[in-house]
């Protein structure tokens, strides 16, 4: 018999989380994970029935963090609480319903088309920049710009601002991408909540003055309803700034180095830039850039035929889904023109990604412009690094180079 | 209420990831099946406008629907197609 590493955070797995998650789902589809402290979930039934069932399995993060916390602790974290309680991805029906369906008609594929102008033009000056130097840090130079240039606009905040708006958003990161040991990790990320918060709070307050049809507006006017406070409006704008730009970022990356491994499928989308939709759904399927998400157990119930008692935490992997070759034939190989492709990038049920669709659509934008304007690049070092988190999937960067004229 | 539709809906398994939004938007038109994914109990049980919001909703676009007299597709709106 075999044993699983339970170590999420091995250099190997962090390097190859597929190899790994292979593993697990052939010997222990719903498996006890003692050093996390929860239950590892692989296979795409399993993922996709806990996702759909919000009865079971709770996302109220905060809730269950919090029973864990000290009295000290619970002071000292008090400031990223208080804005990431009200965030629509760590809330249970009923408020996750309202505020769903009140943000909702704001991200739909069709609504989502008015920004496709601007990403397209955002794309072709980024290209226009870069593509007579022949070479690129992918991450800074080109991809980050497209989706942050995005969430700007979105609530209304001067491009100039993205720089400063990328390294909060980056601070507050250290909540959840940091290893837990880290004695700084609490500080950074209280300080990017803090900017963030103070950066909003004026924008919020300039467009209760003089609403728009924009989304703060918007948010705005549902306070009337008494559903919903400033301070939600606020945590939202935080939660867009952060749950959309560095995801989409590095789907670009992960999106990128998947094509470069696979000149033929670059190829073959130069040649074919009709199959733009299939290709980004294989590009996210093959390699999302969330590897998992949590959920926490409400009520005893079974999965893949084991008993998850109540009060368990859950660890469910998209990645691993996305490759269970009980639901994906030859679930290893890129195949730009998969279809039909159920993949679970974007999670699935009640919590499925607010963002997809605009994911899509600037994912779409970016690699029909980086495949019509340059040859296919190659990789400018031998040893891709992986930010070491158990949820994202983070590239520390990627240098690359193509031949120019 | 009484509705004059006579309206084809067809939901993409393929597609359809339970976000529930359809169920929400018009619940005597969606309802869930035992995987959680949506189907249709009686395509005109609600007016066109709440029909077309909830497949606007969808996130997924899963959700299609035609005139089931003359077959002509309604949702997405053939202005959205592009070449």
């Amino acid at each position: 018999m075999t044993t699983i590493s339970d170590d999420l955070m091995a250099h190997d797995v962090i390097l190859d989380p597929h190899s790994y998650y292979h593993e697990i789902r052939e010997t222990d589809p719903v498996h006890w994970n003692e050093r996390w402290g929860g239950w590892v979930l692989t296979k795409y039934d399993d993922v996709v029935q806990v996702l759909r069932d919000s009865t079971h399995f709770s996302s109220d993060r905060m809730a269950f963090l919090d029973k864990e916390l000290t009295n000290e602790q619970r002071d000292a974290y008090a400031p990223i609480f208080k804005v990431l309680s009200k965030w629509i991805v760590f809330r249970d029906p009923p408020m996750h319903t309202k505020l769903r369906l009140l943000l909702n008609p704001h991200f739909t594929p069709r609504a989502i088309e008015r920004y496709r102008p601007m990403v397209r033009g955002i794309v072709k000056r980024l290209l226009d920049k870069l593509e007579g130097k022949g070479q690129m840090e992918l991450l800074n130079d080109f991809a980050y710009q497209v989706p942050m240039s995005v969430l700007l606009e979105l609530i209304g905040a001067p491009l100039v601002d993205r720089e400063k708006v990328k390294e909060w958003s980056e601070q507050l990161g250290a909540f959840f991408f940091i290893r837990a040991d880290e004695p700084r990790r609490r500080e950074i990320a209280c300080e990017g909540i803090n900017s963030l918060v103070e950066y909003l709070r004026p924008i919020v307050a300039q467009r209760r003055e003089h609403p728009g049809v924009d989304l703060i507006s918007l948010l705005l006017g549902a306070e009337e309803t008494g559903d919903i406070t400033e301070d939600d409006v606020i945590a939202t704008c935080v939660l867009l700034v952060f749950g959309g730009h560095e995801t989409t970022m590095n789907l670009i990356a992960n999106g990128t180095l998947a094509l470069i491994n696979h000149p033929d499928q670059w190829d073959l989308l130069k040649q074919n830039p009709g199959i733009i939709e299939n290709a980004i759904e294989e590009l996210l399927r093959f390699d999302g850039s969330v590897k998992a998400t949590v959920r926490w157990v409400t009520e005893d119930v079974t999965v893949g035929g084991k008993l998850i008692k109540k009060g368990d935490r859950v660890l469910v992997s998209l990645s691993a889904a996305n490759r269970d070759p009980g639901k994906f034939q030859n679930p290893d190989v890129l195949d730009l023109t998969r279809d039909p492709n159920p993949h679970v990038a974007f999670a699935n049920g009640i919590h499925v990604c607010l963002g997809a669709a605009l994911a899509r659509m600037e994912l779409q934008e970016v690699f029909t412009g980086i495949t019509q304007r340059l040859p296919c690049p190659v990789l400018e070092t031998e040893n891709l690094e992986y930010h070491a988190t158990v949820v994202n999937r983070a590239l520390e960067s990627l240098p690359i180079s193509w031949k120019v004229g | 209420m009484e509705s004059t539709n006579k309206l084809k809906i067809i939901i993409d398994h393929n597609r359809c990831c339970g976000s529930t939004l359809c169920v929400q938007l018009s619940p005597k038109v969606f309802a869930l099946n035992e995987e959680g994914q949506s189907i249709v109990l009686d395509p005109n049980a609600d007016s066109l406008k709440a029909i077309f919001n909830a497949a606007d909703n969808c996130p997924q676009t899963a959700i299609r629907v035609w005139d089931a007299e003359t077959g002509k597709s309604l949702f997405p709106p053939a202005d959205d197609e592009e070449a």
